[in-house]
Formats: structure tokens, sequence, C-alpha cells
């Protein structure tokens, strides 16, 4: 919970891009998994169990002692209502948490927002890439990406 | 998620392989994606996650 000692940390990690959930987090216990994926599916013996039902791609290995040490969680089964199967627009709905309409601004805009409403820190939020990140893009936000400059 | 006050463990339903159950051959999503940002919102950051993700979206226990 946030009534910590210190102020609570995030740090989002965004792999653009196309990932295979059937094979990250193979359902290797589940005989449909071999039928439906004839050509792409990770044989059993490379899989890494984590219990007797599903297991890790081989490439998991470093995270593998998070999840052993109970510090990992793995949400399943991710979504939203009436996908429009466009990869443009679904990027842009995880950005802005908005499935019903184009929004102006993203969802860690919006805590940053919320977390210092008078912009008092240019520092809040940090961004390490390319340009600013759409999720972290608000008008009146400052968002620091230092690989290019400060937009505020 | 991972972190050392993350509970850790499978959240949210794993999406079913039958036919019957896909979706325009897609896998058919479980839960709402906002549900995740809610709670890093709400039991992370304490603050109120239904204007951020425009609806109301009961926590996980990741956290």
């Amino acid at each position: 919970m946030a009534t910590t000692r210190k102020p609570p940390t995030l740090v989002v990690l965004q792999l653009t891009g196309g990932n295979n959930t059937l094979n990250t987090v193979i359902p290797y216990g589940n005989p449909l998994y071999y039928d439906q994926r004839p050509t792409v599916r990770v044989p059993e013996e490379q899989v890494l169990p984590v219990d007797d039902h599903y297991g890790f791609h081989a490439g998991m290995t470093a995270l593998k002692p998070f999840w052993d040490q109970g510090k990992m969680a793995i949400v399943n089964g991710i979504g939203y209502p009436k996908p429009d199967y466009s990869h443009f627009r679904l990027m842009d709905i995880w950005y802005t948490a908005q499935p019903e309409a184009m929004a102006p601004g993203g969802w860690l805009g919006k805590l940053v927002r919320d977390l210092d409403p008078k912009a008092d820190n240019v520092l809040t939020a940090v961004s390490f890439g390319r340009g600013l990140p759409r999720a972290l893009s608000l008008a009146g936000v400052p968002g620091v990406s230092p690989s290019c400059s400060v937009i505020a | 998620v991972l972190g050392d006050r993350v509970k850790g463990g499978m959240y949210g339903e794993y999406p079913s392989l039958r036919d019957g159950d896909l979706t325009l051959g897609n896998l058919t999503y479980t839960n709402d994606f906002r549900l995740t940002d809610s709670t890093i919102l709400e039991r992370w950051f304490d603050v109120e996650a239904k204007p951020i993700v425009n609806g109301a979206f009961g926590p996980l226990a990741f956290v």
C-alpha cells in the first residue's frame, strides 16, 4: 500500500512490438496448446516449468528467480472490449486507457498530474528512450526524456 | 509485475485454447487491462483510478 516510509516508485518497461503470449507463459500442460500450435509450439523439454500447467520460455531464465522468490506476478488474459484488430488503435488504447474514444493524454501522464498537480517537480516522471511515450504525455504535465529534451 | 512488495503468482484467468472459445481465431481476453492499471494506481500510488482509466475496475491482489 502507499502508506509507506518513502514515496512509491514505478518502473514501466515498455517493450513495443509483438509478444507471443502462448510462447512466453507456456500452457505446456494443456494438450490443446500442442494441437493449436503445430509449427511454432515450444517443446515441453525446453519449458522452464513454474507448476504442472504453465512454464516460462527458456529466454526467461533471468526472470525465473523472481518467480521462485514470490516477487513476480503474472496477469493472464488481458484485453479490452470490442477490439477492432488494428494494432495502431490497440497501442493507443493501451497508452490512454480509453477504449471508447480517442483520448488526448496517457494514463501515466494523468498519474503524474495527480501526484504533482502543480508540476513543482519536473522529475516526477523520467523516460529513457526515443521521445516521450504516449502513455506519459499529457498537456501541462512535465515529462523528462533525457535522450531528447525536456517537454513541458 | 516484479518487485519486493509484489505478491507473486498468477492473476487473471488464462485464455481458453478451445476452438469454440476463440474470437475470430484469436484468444478471448478474460480481464480488462485497466484492472492492472487500476491496481497500480490505487494500491501502489493511492490515487483514484476511475478518472484515469475511465471506469471502475476492481483491483487485483498483486500489491
